[in-house]
């Protein structure tokens, strides 16, 4: 294992099951963004660090808008994984606090959780980190609606089984 | 250095913005307008299809950061390529609205700054596709200058 490998850190108290998945939404195969494990209404992802998404050459660190849609799209695959219909949901807002620069050239890994599910919409906070979940590089906050459409996305597929209840 | 040649040279220092196809033009009133060309690789649900939220979040914070390092090189005089990368303003915060959902065509982003400041600035940014009047997504992000 080289040290650009993906590995998500430890997440104290939190209860993860691991996977390694490969995002299906086009956007997010175009970052690198991989599924690396899910828990109750909450699912993590990682991404490696590539030149082509890198906001400002001279720092080489990662753009916010990477950040901002790594953000969108876990706690997008967290509204889902929380929904019983599975039904595609839609991001209806969202506010990511830039909390500190991400190291340069260092991987970026993302947890999101929905801390409160109503009949439309899911809320959710997220955060991002390199290495230290205790140190987020970006704190994301936000709602999706559920049901958007009838379309159903597939992340839930493969190892992301529906959860059985109690 | 002329607005055009400082726009460019601010978009070449951001790989990510290459990455997404982002164009900058200015028109005749000096406005600068932003456009993302439709590419698969931006779609966020395939079977609709509609693109992620995550790429147009990008985008507007590209289209923010442009305009405001367009207005902040005015201010300081940024006369040199070297001096307008130092110059990219970094983002301390972003919210972004997802008014309608975004077809599988090409996008357009104007910011407007707001205020400003000597410690941080304020730049509200709107995306539309075909029809200007109907904005897809809309962003308030704010930014400080990164110290010299």
């Amino acid at each position: 294992m080289s040290d650009s490998d993906l590995k998500f850190p430890d997440l104290p108290g939190i209860d993860i099951t691991p996977v390694f998945q490969d995002s299906r939404s086009p956007m997010g195969q175009n970052i690198g963004l991989v599924y690396m494990g899910f828990g109750d209404k909450r699912i993590c992802t990682g991404l490696k660090w590539h030149e082509s998404l890198v906001g400002n050459a001279e720092t080489d660190v990662l753009h916010g808008g990477v950040v901002t849609a790594m953000i969108d799209e876990t706690a997008g695959g967290a509204s889902v994984l929380a929904t019983e219909h599975k039904f595609s949901v839609a991001t209806v807002d969202l506010r990511v606090d830039y909390m500190r620069p991400a190291a340069p050239r260092q991987n970026l890994y993302c947890m999101a959780h929905i801390y409160r599910l109503t009949e439309r919409i899911a809320f959710f906070n997220a955060q991002a980190f390199n290495e230290d979940p205790a140190k987020p590089i970006a704190v994301g906050t936000g709602t999706f609606m559920l049901g958007a459409n009838a379309s159903v996305p597939d992340i839930l597929g493969g190892p992301f089984k529906v959860q059985e209840d109690g | 250095m002329g607005d055009v040649d400082f726009i460019k040279n601010v978009l070449v220092a951001m790989p990510y913005a290459a990455k997404l196809g982002v164009t900058a033009q200015l028109d005749d009133a000096g406005r600068l307008f932003c456009s993302m060309p439709f590419h698969e690789n931006h779609i966020g649900n395939a079977q609709l299809p509609a693109l992620h939220g995550g790429s147009l979040a990008s985008f507007l914070e590209i289209t923010a950061i442009l305009q405001l390092a367009r207005e902040q090189a005015a201010v300081q005089q940024v006369d040199s390529i070297e001096a307008g990368r130092a110059a990219i303003p970094l983002p301390v915060n972003v919210t972004v609205q997802y008014l309608r959902s975004a077809r599988a065509l090409a996008c357009h982003a104007e910011a407007r700054v707001l205020k400003v400041g000597r410690r941080t600035s304020t730049v509200f940014c709107q995306l539309w596709q075909d029809d200007e009047a109907k904005p897809v997504t809309s962003m308030t992000g704010v930014f400080i200058q990164p110290k010299s």
